[in-house]
């Protein structure tokens, strides 16, 4: 059983994708290989069974590049791979998983071009906090039981509705934090935190 | 990436990001009033790296440097914002989406409550609203347009545009100057 598993997220670093990848790739075992789409890496796909993609949301879809890097892809389906089973996980800023329905969606829809078939999505709210925290603890925990159970329908090649999950914590402490992170990341940056709201010149010379 | 229509009588700048040869974008916003903002996806941008220096040090300005550098001011400026883009699986063609990743810093990186949808959205930078046309050409199933249709509508609400409309054509030479105006309803 040979499992492909795509990193779409832009960043080389540390990633919400990438932590995602990480856990299910424990889970899934040896026959696990990552590709990092940043870097263009395009799988052989001659004998692979299943697909497994994650990405943050970008602009409600799908990132630029990662689309540029599906396009390729589905060139090899047909002829590699035809019948593939195909696993997705988006995520997002926001604290609502539902957001990230289109996205899923635009990856539905490239499984229709390509001939795959469609496995299962996981659509991750609350992304900003997925990367630096232990998946499977603490306000983490429902985020693992659902990794748990979509890489279980993944091992065992199943088809089965899409699941949404987030961290739990309120909504109301997730944007305050989200807040005081941007004022101290522009801190950092020499900036004030009023700074980050401030217009361009082309609109204030006309207001 | 040129300006057009400089010296008309000024109505609301419209900004034009397209993936059209040069001269079917120069021939299709000719006749549009007001000036025009065209901005060409190629060559390709750089991609968007997530590191959110649009908020953070650079506000309202992507930090890589290249050309994309030009668009936000006008984005600022613009009463009306026309995306023409081959469609691929329901969302803008790879290029055309790698230069609106990079427009995120057109909103603010803080947060609000919509309670009607009950969802987050970002709060809006700028007081002025823009109005959103898009018109996806290509291949199109009946799939890719209902994905395509809640994705514009879904850009409407997280790019605090005034409204946000959607239009679909075979091909890019089926496209003419009307598609473009947002003053009236086709």
């Amino acid at each position: 059983m040979r499992h492909i598993l795509i990193n779409g997220s832009p960043k080389s670093g540390k990633s919400t994708s990438g932590a995602a990848l990480d856990y299910l790739a424990k889970l899934l075992g040896d026959d696990a290989r990552q590709y990092f789409s940043g870097k263009g890496e395009i799988p052989d796909l001659t004998g692979a069974d299943r697909i497994l993609m994650a990405f943050p949301l970008y602009v409600d879809g799908v990132p630029g590049h990662f689309l540029g890097y599906l396009e390729e892809l589905a060139k090899k389906v047909p002829a590699c791979a035809p019948g593939i089973l195909v696993y997705v996980i988006v995520n997002c800023g926001f604290y609502e998983a539902k957001q990230n329905h289109v996205a899923v969606d635009i990856i539905r829809n490239w499984c229709g071009r390509t001939g795959g078939v469609w496995g299962q999505a996981l659509l991750i709210g609350g992304g900003g906090m997925i990367a630096d925290m232990p998946i499977g603890e603490g306000p983490l925990k429902e985020v693992g039981k659902a990794l748990q159970t979509f890489g279980d329908a993944i091992a065992q090649g199943k088809s089965a509705p899409d699941i949404c999950t987030k961290p739990s914590f309120p909504r109301r402490l997730y944007i305050t934090a989200a807040h005081f992170g941007w004022r101290l990341a522009a801190r950092r940056n020499g900036l004030k935190g009023r700074d980050i709201k401030r217009g361009l010149p082309a609109e204030e010379e006309a207001l | 990436m040129n300006d057009v229509g400089e010296g008309r009588n000024a109505v609301e700048k419209t900004v034009v990001i397209h993936d059209l040869p040069e001269e079917k974008a120069k021939e299709l916003v000719a006749a549009l009033a007001g000036e025009v903002y065209l901005f060409s996806a190629a060559p390709e941008v750089k991609h968007c790296i997530g590191c959110f220096a649009c908020w953070t040090k650079t506000p309202g300005i992507c930090v890589i440097k290249d050309r994309h550098q030009a668009l936000p001011p006008h984005m600022a400026m613009a009463g009306r914002l026309v995306v023409v883009s081959r469609c691929a699986y329901g969302c803008y063609a790879p290029a055309v989406k790698k230069v609106l990743d990079r427009c995120i810093g057109y909103i603010l990186p803080y947060f609000y409550v919509d309670k009607v949808r009950n969802e987050m959205h970002h709060v809006p930078r700028y007081k002025k609203q823009a109005e959103m046309r898009v018109c996806f050409y290509g291949d199109i199933n009946a799939d890719e347009r209902r994905t395509a249709e809640r994705l514009v509508a879904g850009n409407g609400v997280n790019l605090n545009m005034k409204s946000a409309s959607v239009y679909f054509f075979q091909s890019y030479e089926d496209i003419r100057t009307e598609h473009l105006k947002l003053e009236a309803a086709l």
